[in-house]
């Protein structure tokens, strides 16, 4: 078991002590980080994840407890020292690359080199291979200004291992960049865990990035909430067999990384009162629907997928169940295409006599679901009120409690449950017809 | 410790990064320099056009020895053994005047006739205005002031070459009585020596000597062997009772006065060159604020502050020395600019050319060095700044 590389000790760190904005950022933090870890600072904006970052990189210090590095506290290093702590110990990746916009793609790995007057010839060499390593060495002679994203960020990895550091610091470095760049330059922060046997640690926000690392230390409001060991990677860290069981808040905090353990609980729970399937049958139901949705998947296959067993990476429904989930997608998809229709025309400022048309057509549905028996005065209402709804005129709300009303007071006068099961239903239908422009990221 | 090449190469990024801004800076400072240049090149220059008459070399070794107007002493053929013998003394040469009548194409007028060898003209530091001085060999020349040119309405040309003749008056020793004595020659006018306001002629001193005894001398230039002499030389003759005045010695005030001349004009145009040097301040300061987060960066990724520090000042020690550059160029330029306009205007108006600047290259040099010094001095503040910038603080500078 080796000695940690970083080891953080009650660590209290205070912005502006004993001025006015004084503002503690991080409480009572303890870590070990054992050299070739990867291991994440993760949590929401404000977590002081950013805090400890400075606090290890040697331009903040805490204000009390105990921060080692490499069993030393740099801020008790000479002026001398620190700068060779932030050259030879460690090196950085900053979110925004934060390039000299001003020198060479060439000279800006090679500048910490450069700040101690290394030979020019040997710098260039050593910084164009690193260039080339990094698939950007035509680029070299380019000013940073002139790189995508994804080319500056990988410059950034570059210049952070010219002086061959120990430990590599990642803030988010992936949050300026596509997802094509992003892959990219995690696979170079995998890369330079595993083969140059660094250790990396990486701040981000980004839950799909956990899996590369060891170690993710969940922080919340200056404190590190919970550590979690990644089970699918070899520990370096010495965890506990016991204390390391694998659980159903592992999946959760995969899916809902921002909420707390108490709040994966109640998911948990919530989950088995609400829902027959537990939550791995439904994460493996809603890739099967994303599928059909995306249109890769026909009806058949749909069919084959949900019914399959769950080993063989089916879902594992019964063939009833799943006759019946093909059909309602189905279903559903088609009459949203109704709505997808009207939606269209009411963006085009296209609305001719067919937007009857299309009325009736999406009134018929829901006469159906609503059990068929409706009289005339109340088709006319059912009309009214999805026109209403479908333009946006009115909201979910408003349409069941329209559904419910009496006759004689202007609604459809339904039954307060059917109403409820008919504006249920009709949202899915809208849900899955409007135009997904600008919603989600 | 950054390599000297990489440091001026960081240093010369303000140009591809604010080229305006670096360049009118560099301009801004090239001006309050430029008037320095210009000012000071026109104290070398008056001073100049003042001391070029006077021939320097053996001129400035001699010292000017007269008989005194009470003549309690004389210059006779005795003391100026006595002034030879004296130690570092190194030669003699006597001059002799008479008043003398000329006869010039059958015009006479009254002149100063003086009688001097050749090396009292080099001991002297006369120099002829057109023609030549006569040599030891030659006794049938004559060489008169220009303002005897005046005299007979002629231009040098037309004067040179022509014969004249001369009637001395002697003071008789010992008497108040004047001999008259017409000189069996007739002499060729060989140059001028520029002087407008004293009628006069140097004939060579022998042809006084072979016509009679000369009672005493009005002057005598004695050279001493270096200029450290020529004060103990001085102390003795002034001691025997006679007037002396060095040339060397009138020179020396003359310079006196134009460095203090020269200090006045420098510090006019000091104040131009206080203005450009807030304007760099300025600039260096603005750069600092823009650079911030650049500083912060580089503190994080292996520079220290030591290295910031360097590059800031080698920055402005870099513009203040492209400054003076330009400085020298616009102040040379636009001074000799002047100064051709002048001497064209003159010319056509029948004036003679002058050098109204000069522009010593050790000045010049002076200059670049001083401007330069001048940037550092400027960055001096803000590069203590940067390198003393929190990087946290400077990282999240925005």
């Amino acid at each position: 078991m080796p000695q940690p590389i970083v080891q953080l000790k009650n660590l209290d760190i205070t912005y502006n002590i004993g001025k006015e904005n004084e503002y503690k950022a991080t409480f009572n933090v303890s870590m070990e980080i054992y050299p070739e870890e990867y291991v994440a600072f993760f949590g929401p904006s404000g977590c002081g994840k950013s805090t400890l970052f400075y606090s290890i990189l040697g331009i903040l210090a805490p204000s009390a407890g105990q921060l080692l590095v490499k069993g030393e506290n740099p801020y008790s290093f000479s002026p001398e020292k620190m700068v060779k702590f932030q050259t030879s110990t460690i090196g950085i990746i900053y979110q925004a690359f934060y390039l000299i916009n001003s020198i060479s793609v060439l000279d800006n790995i090679a500048l910490p080199l450069i700040f101690h007057s290394a030979a020019p010839g040997w710098r260039k060499k050593h910084a164009l291979s690193l260039l080339r390593r990094f698939g950007i060495e035509q680029h070299a002679e380019k000013y940073p200004d002139n790189l995508s994203g994804g080319q500056s960020q990988r410059v950034s990895v570059a210049r952070a291992l010219v002086n061959n550091p120990d430990i590599l610091l990642a803030d988010e470095p992936t949050g300026n960049l596509d997802s094509i760049s992003t892959k990219q330059v995690m696979d170079a922060l995998e890369e330079i865990n595993q083969k140059d046997k660094k250790t990396v640690i990486m701040i981000t926000h980004n839950a799909a990035q956990l899996k590369y690392c060891h170690r993710v230390f969940y922080m919340k409001d200056g404190r590190v909430e919970r550590v979690v060991s990644n089970p699918e990677k070899k520990q370096i860290a010495k965890i506990d067999r016991q204390k390391m069981i694998v659980s159903e808040i592992d999946t959760l905090s995969k899916l809902y990384p921002y909420s707390t353990p108490i709040e994966l609980k109640v998911k948990s729970l919530v989950n088995y009162l609400t829902q027959e399937m537990p939550i791995e049958q439904v994460q493996k139901l809603e890739r099967s629907v994303q599928l059909v949705l995306e249109r890769k998947i026909n009806k058949q296959q749909f069919f084959a997928s949900l019914q399959a067993e769950q080993k063989n990476g089916g879902v594992g429904l019964s063939p009833s169940a799943a006759r019946t989930a093909v059909r309602e997608t189905e279903k559903i998809m088609l009459q949203s295409e109704e709505v997808q229709r009207y939606r269209r025309r009411l963006e085009q400022n296209n609305f001719f006599e067919r937007e009857g048309d299309l009325v009736r057509k999406i009134s018929g549905f829901l006469a159906v679901e609503a059990g068929g028996n409706l009289n005339p005065t109340q088709s006319k209402r059912l009309k009214e009120l999805v026109h209403q709804r479908v333009s946006g005129l009115i909201r979910q709300e408003e349409f069941a409690a329209l559904a419910a009303l009496p006759l004689p007071n202007g609604g459809i006068g339904l039954e307060q449950k059917t109403a409820q099961r008919l504006t249920y239903y009709f949202e899915k239908i809208i849900c899955q017809g409007i135009e997904t422009k600008g919603h989600g990221h | 410790m950054m390599r000297i090449q990489d440091t001026l190469k960081l240093a010369t990024r303000m140009f591809r990064t604010r080229p305006m801004r670096t360049w009118l800076t560099i301009l801004g400072i090239g001006v309050g320099i430029a008037a320095v240049v210009i000012l000071v090149g026109l104290g070398y220059g008056l001073q100049n056009i003042l001391l070029e008459k006077i021939v320097f070399g053996e001129a400035m070794l001699s010292l000017n020895v007269m008989t005194p107007p009470s003549r309690v002493v004389v210059i006779n053929d005795a003391e100026l053994e006595n002034f030879r013998k004296i130690e570092n003394v190194v030669d003699v040469a006597p001059m002799v005047g008479f008043t003398a009548q000329v006869t010039f194409d059958n015009l006479n007028a009254s002149l100063m006739l003086q009688g001097a060898s050749p090396k009292y003209f080099r001991y002297a530091g006369v120099v002829p205005l057109a023609g030549e001085l006569f040599t030891d060999e030659e006794n049938d020349s004559v060489v008169v002031s220009s303002a005897v040119l005046k005299l007979f309405s002629l231009e040098a040309e037309q004067i040179l070459g022509q014969t004249v003749k001369f009637t001395a008056f002697i003071p008789m020793s010992g008497s108040e009585d004047i001999q008259e004595l017409p000189l069996p020659k007739t002499y060729r006018i060989k140059g001028v020596i520029e002087d407008d306001a004293s009628i006069f002629a140097y004939i060579p001193l022998s042809e006084f000597t072979a016509n009679f005894a000369i009672p005493y001398y009005d002057k005598v230039r004695v050279k001493v062997a270096s200029r450290e002499f020529l004060d103990i030389v001085e102390e003795i003759i002034l001691g025997k009772g006679f007037v002396v005045t060095a040339l060397s010695k009138t020179v020396d005030q003359a310079n006196k006065i134009f460095r203090g001349v020269q200090v006045v004009l420098a510090l006019f145009g000091g104040i131009a060159l206080i203005v450009s040097a807030i304007g760099m301040f300025n600039t260096m300061t603005v750069t600092l604020l823009e650079r911030t987060k650049e500083i912060g960066i580089m503190r994080t990724i292996g520079g220290s502050p030591f290295d910031i520090k360097v590059m800031f000042l080698t920055e402005s020690v870099l513009m203040g020395f492209l400054g003076g550059l330009s400085g020298i160029a616009i102040g040379v330029g636009s001074g000799l600019l002047i100064n051709f306009s002048l001497n064209m205007v003159a010319l056509r108006m029948g004036g003679t050319a002058i050098a109204l600047f000069k522009f010593p290259l050790f000045f010049l040099i002076f200059i670049a060095v001083f401007s330069g010094i001048l940037g550092g001095l400027t960055g001096l503040f803000p590069s203590k700044r940067a390198a003393s910038l929190n990087p946290l603080d400077a990282i999240r500078y925005s």
